[in-house]
């Protein structure tokens, strides 16, 4: 069953009910531990095609199945199940930031705990521990008790990413995680990406903006255009005639040298 | 490509429209005054009436009455605050699925805010009328009537101050598979949390007063003991009353702000 791949996107669509067509049948396998960027325009439907993986958006029509579980027709409870093992990390973080680092990172376990426990965030000691020991790991052993609200935006992003690895997930999601950070911080976020994947042999899709980053970064790179999937490639052969045609020449001339 | 022509128009249809604003509001001035008989002279002749009043039968206050008031000042306390609980009690659960991104359905949704805003129809006088028929006078009628009326005021302030959070945050605990009642605890609540106190303590504190208030209808507390002053023509007794209300008030301004700043 090892071979199985990790995520099979089987003619996805989806339809706003404004009327967008964010995504036009979406077929797309990703091998377990691969890491896939998907570039491309903003409105392309990068987001939209991550949220429909764990169905934070619900989609009109098409098949999710990760790890071998249907994403699609699972029921309320099934879908929790799914979603335990799947990590995201977002743009903007999403982390409660009057909380603590270290309740943050805990959130991840919530699928493992009880409901109620849960709601009164305790969570067993071994979690604490291996939350403690994760967020050390990250880089942030010293800011475990700070409110989260008080952290950098790249010390807040590694702190998206103890919560993801809390989750013991399979797969990562990352919505655009560095496009709200300095140059230093997303190298360092995407480095970070790379290592889990490598290490824990975690299945990652990221979003992003910056094709650069996807070279460097990733396995292999989906290019969307218009819902739809426009190239999908392993890394080192896109090439700048393919990167322009995706973004349609509105990628910026490079700045000239001569001044 | 607009030309001067199409501002001047623009600026036409805006002083029109803000024509027709005023007009309405003038007109409704007008029509209120009329109807309830406001008349600049005798608001005038009045405030001479008033401050002859205060001067010669309320002032000054009779201090050395103060201490038999005491118990009331305490049953008035109590009163405030077991309402105020109540009110919580009963407002968090209409709160939370009043709010649309908190609700579990639509429906309830409505059904929730429906209720809510008709009991904050209704002024707490009347919820006192009822139920001072029902426990007879004293202290319970009083405090079940805030009770109940406070939902109007906190049913609302909850749900709309649930409505007011960050929903990325609440995403962040529903995608890592948070249940509903997870995400409500770690997700919701540290970001509702300063709201829920500062509209809770604003709650208790509207209590104090409208106990004064709920006095009128025998509902208990330094209300009822005010209103027995009056009637026996006691003024500077009630206005003994009067000051002890309202020092109460500064009094529990004074703890609530405190406690604020402690827990939030």
């Amino acid at each position: 069953m090892a071979l199985d791949p990790m995520l099979v996107v089987r003619g996805l669509s989806k339809q706003y009910p404004d009327g967008t067509k964010a995504l036009t049948g979406i077929d797309l396998e990703v091998p377990r531990g691969q890491l896939v960027a998907v570039i491309g325009l903003s409105g392309a439907g990068k987001s939209t095609l991550l949220r429909c993986i764990n169905r934070l958006v619900e989609p009109t029509s098409g098949q999710v199945v990760v790890n071998g579980r249907d994403v699609t027709r699972a029921s309320r409870r099934e879908l929790r199940l799914i979603r335990r093992e799947i990590g995201m990390v977002f743009q903007h973080f999403n982390l409660v930031d009057r909380l603590p680092v270290v309740r943050n990172a805990l959130h991840g376990r919530l699928g493992y705990v009880g409901s109620l426990r849960g709601a009164l965030g305790m969570f067993p000691h071994a979690d604490v521990e291996r939350a403690l020991d994760v967020l050390d790991q990250l880089g942030l052993g010293q800011q475990a008790f700070k409110r989260c609200a008080d952290l950098s935006g790249g010390q807040k992003q590694r702190v998206g990413i103890a919560r993801a690895l809390m989750q013991e997930a399979k797969l990562i999601l990352a919505d655009e995680p560095i496009a709200s950070l300095d140059p230093w911080s997303a190298e360092t976020i995407m480095k970070t990406l790379r290592d889990v994947a490598v290490r824990e042999g975690i299945t990652t899709v990221v979003n992003l903006h910056q094709v650069e980053f996807a070279k460097e970064f990733a396995d292999r790179v989906v290019g969307l255009r218009e819902g739809v999937i426009y190239c999908d490639l392993p890394a080192e052969s896109l090439d700048d005639a393919t990167i322009q045609e995706l973004y349609r020449g509105r990628v910026p001339e490079p700045v000239s040298q001569e001044y | 490509m607009a030309t001067l022509r199409d501002y001047r128009v623009h600026r036409r249809a805006i002083a029109r429209s803000r024509l027709v604003i005023w007009t309405v509001i003038l007109l409704a001035f007008g029509w209120a005054t009329w109807g309830t008989g406001f008349g600049v002279l005798t608001f005038v002749q009045g405030i001479g009436g008033s401050f002859a009043f205060i001067a010669t039968d309320l002032l000054p206050p009779r201090l050395e009455a103060a201490p038999q008031f005491i118990d009331d000042a305490i049953d008035t306390l109590l009163m405030s605050y077991v309402g105020m609980v109540m009110s919580v009690v009963l407002s968090l659960p209409l709160g939370v699925l009043g709010a649309r991104n908190t609700t579990v359905h639509r429906l309830l949704s409505y059904a929730s805010k429906g209720t809510v805003s008709f009991i904050r129809a209704a002024p707490d006088l009347i919820f006192a009328i009822f139920l001072v028929a029902l426990f007879g006078i004293g202290p319970l009628a009083g405090t079940v009537a805030m009770g109940i009326s406070g939902i109007g005021i906190l049913g609302k302030a909850y749900a709309d101050g649930i409505e007011a959070i960050d929903m990325q945050q609440v995403e962040g605990i529903r995608a890592a598979g948070g249940t509903w009642f997870q995400v409500l605890g770690q997700g919701v609540w540290p970001q509702f949390k300063p709201t829920f106190i500062t509209w809770s303590l604003y709650r208790l504190d509207l209590n104090i007063r409208e106990a004064a208030v709920l006095g009128l209808v025998g509902a208990g507390g330094l209300g009822y003991a005010l209103i027995t002053e009056i009637r026996t023509f006691q003024y500077r007794t009630a206005t003994t009353v009067i000051l002890m209300i309202f020092v109460m008030i500064l009094l529990v301004e004074f703890v609530t702000g405190i406690l604020r700043r402690r827990v939030l």
